[in-house]
C-alpha cells in the first residue's frame, strides 16, 4: 500500500460514519440561524442609519417583528459596570424577566473551569443586537445528541446592563445541552453565548495584515463580495515570511479596486506557480461588518488569486501603492 | 472513499433546494469537518456555519452544481479563519468524545487526529481535501483559493510531518 493510500485509509477510518444531527434538523437549524442573523443585521444597519441622521431628532426604525424601537440621535458613552468581586456561581442564577433596552453586555468570571469568554464588552448597537438575538431564540428543545453525548461543564456568565442601570446576569454551568430562562421562555445556552460572541465578532477590528505564513493566509473567504468592500490594505512578505503592511488603501483606492474587480476578477484560477517567490503581495479587503477576504499575488505574473478566482488588475489600479 | 458529488436537481423553491442539498451532501461534509476539527460538536458547528454562508447567499449562487464547491470552500475558509479564534490550541487528547455507535477503532481515530493536529491549519485542510474528499490538485487549489504549486508544497510538507506518526510505519513510503 502506498503512503497516500495508507493516508486515505486512515482518514476514512478516523471519520465517523454518521453525525449526531440528522440533515433535516441541520437544515432547520441553519435556516433559523440565518433568520436570526438577518434580524441582527437589520438592527445594526438601522442603528448605523440613525447615527448619521443627525438632522432628525427622534428617528424610528421598524424591526423584523413590526414593533417600533427608537434610537437616540447620538449614543452617549456607556460606563460599563464592573463584574462582581468574585466568580459568579451559575447555580445561584434564576430566570430573567426580560432584557429590555440593553446598553452593555460583558462576560464575567464564573465558578469552575473552562475557556473564558472574551473580556471585551458589547455596547451600543451590538448590545441591543444581543438582546434582539436572545429574544429571537426559539423555545429550547433538548437536541437528540444530548441524550447520548457526555458533555463536560463549561461555566459562563454574562452581565447585562440595561438603560435604567439595572444589572441582570445570565449564566449556566454548560455551553450546550442546557437552557436559561429569559422572558418566560427557555433559551438554549449555546444560542445565548453565540449571540454574545457573534455580535462581538461583528465589531470590526482595525484592518491589519494577517499573522500567517506567507503562502497560507488564513482569510480565504469564498462568500466575500468585493463589491461590499469599504477598506483595504496591501501587504508584502518580509524575509521571514510574515506579512507586513505596505499601504493602507484610501477610500478612493478601495473604490478603484472594486471597480476594477467588477471587470477583471475571473472565476478561473491561475496555473501552477512553482517558481521561488521573493516578494509575494497580499491585498486584504474588508466590509463594514468586519468580514475580510485575501487576494494573493505570488509573483508569477498571473495576478491576485482569491477564493473567488483570479484578479488581474487593470492598468493603473494599484499604481501608487506598489511604487 | 468519500467521493465528491454534485447536486444537479433544481427544485423550484430555494428552501426546498437548500434542504435537498443538506439532505444529500451534509453528512459527507460533516465527516470532512470532523477531520478538520477532531470533534463531533465542533464539526457540526463548523458545518452549520459554512452552510449558513450558503443559505444567506443562496440566491447569488447561480449554478446549482457549484453549491457543494461553494460550501466546501466556505467550510475550509471558516476553519482557517475565525475558527482558530474560538478553538485555538485544540489538541486531541484521551478525553475525545466518542459516539457510542461509532464503528471505527478508537485508538486509530485518536492517533490519526493526533497526527493531524501536528499540521498547520492550511496543511490540514489540504490533506483533508486531497486525501479524504479526493479532490484533484486543481480543485483543491480552487477550493482554498491558492495556486496548484501551493497545494503541492503544502501536501509535501504535510506528508513529511505525518511520516513522524507511528501510523505510517507499517506502510511503504512510496507513492
Amino acid at each position: 500500500m502506498s503512503e497516500t493510500d495508507r493516508l486515505r485509509d486512515l482518514l476514512e477510518q478516523a471519520a465517523p460514519e454518521n453525525p449526531d444531527v440528522d440533515p433535516t434538523s441541520r437544515a432547520a437549524a441553519v435556516a433559523r440561524r440565518g433568520r436570526h442573523a438577518r434580524v441582527r443585521d437589520r438592527v445594526l444597519v438601522a442603528a448605523a442609519a440613525v447615527a448619521v441622521a443627525t438632522a432628525v431628532t427622534i428617528p424610528f426604525v421598524t424591526s423584523d417583528r413590526g414593533d417600533e424601537t427608537s434610537y437616540p440621535t447620538t449614543t452617549p458613552p456607556v460606563a460599563v459596570e464592573p463584574c462582581p468581586a468574585g466568580p459568579v456561581d451559575p447555580a445561584t442564577l434564576g430566570p430573567v424577566a426580560g432584557l429590555g433596552e440593553v446598553v452593555a453586555v460583558r462576560a464575567c468570571p464564573a465558578q469552575g473551569t473552562g475557556e473564558a469568554l472574551p473580556a471585551e464588552p458589547l455596547t451600543g448597537a451590538g448590545a441591543q443586537a444581543f438582546a434582539e438575538d436572545v429574544a429571537a431564540l426559539p423555545g429550547y428543545q433538548l437536541p437528540s445528541f444530548c441524550m447520548v453525548a457526555t458533555v463536560m461543564p463549561e461555566p459562563w456568565a454574562l452581565q447585562v446592563q440595561t438603560a435604567d442601570g439595572e444589572l441582570l446576569t445570565l449564566g449556566s454551568s454548560m455551553r450546550t445541552c442546557s437552557s436559561v430562562q429569559v422572558d418566560g421562555v427557555d433559551r438554549g445556552v449555546d444560542g445565548v453565548v453565540a449571540a454574545f460572541a457573534g455580535n462581538l465578532a461583528g465589531v470590526p477590528d482595525e484592518l491589519a495584515c494577517p499573522q500567517d505564513d506567507a503562502d497560507a493566509p488564513a482569510i480565504w473567504n469564498a462568500s466575500f463580495d468585493p463589491a461590499t468592500a469599504t477598506a483595504g490594505i496591501l501587504c508584502v512578505a518580509d524575509d521571514g515570511g510574515a506579512w507586513v503592511s505596505q499601504a493602507v488603501l484610501t477610500t478612493d483606492e478601495v473604490a478603484g479596486v472594486k471597480d476594477d474587480m467588477a471587470t477583471n476578477l475571473r472565476q478561473a484560477l491561475g496555473g501552477a506557480c512553482d517558481q521561488p517567490v521573493e516578494t509575494p503581495r497580499l491585498l486584504v479587503l474588508a466590509d463594514d461588518a468586519g468580514d475580510q477576504a485575501a487576494y494573493v499575488d505570488l509573483g508569477c505574473g498571473e495576478g491576485f488569486t482569491s477564493a473567488r478566482g483570479t484578479w488581474v488588475p487593470g492598468s493603473g489600479t494599484l499604481n501608487g501603492l506598489t511604487g | 472513499m468519500n467521493e465528491a458529488q454534485t447536486v444537479t436537481e433544481q427544485p423550484t423553491s430555494a428552501p426546498t433546494d437548500f434542504e435537498a442539498f443538506v439532505a444529500a451532501r451534509s453528512t459527507a461534509l460533516w465527516r470532512s469537518a470532523y477531520l478538520l476539527t477532531g470533534d463531533r460538536h465542533k464539526a457540526e458547528d463548523l458545518l452549520q456555519t459554512a452552510l449558513l454562508k450558503a443559505w444567506r447567499n443562496w440566491d447569488r449562487i447561480n449554478r446549482r452544481e457549484a453549491v457543494e464547491s461553494y460550501v466546501r470552500a466556505a467550510l475550509v475558509s471558516t476553519y482557517t479563519d475565525w475558527w482558530r479564534r474560538r478553538w485555538n490550541g485544540e489538541v486531541p487528547t484521551g478525553e475525545l468524545p466518542e459516539h457510542p455507535a461509532a464503528a471505527a477503532t478508537p485508538e486509530v481515530r485518536h492517533d490519526v487526529l493526533a497526527a493531524l493536529a501536528l499540521l498547520p491549519r492550511g496543511q490540514r485542510a489540504v490533506v483533508v481535501l486531497r486525501f479524504f474528499d479526493d479532490l484533484s490538485e486543481a480543485r483543491t487549489a480552487a477550493t482554498l483559493g491558492v495556486s496548484i504549486g501551493t497545494v503541492k508544497s503544502q501536501t509535501a510538507r504535510a506528508l513529511a510531518t505525518l511520516r513522524t506518526s507511528p501510523l505510517f510505519e507499517t506502510g511503504d513510503r512510496h507513492e
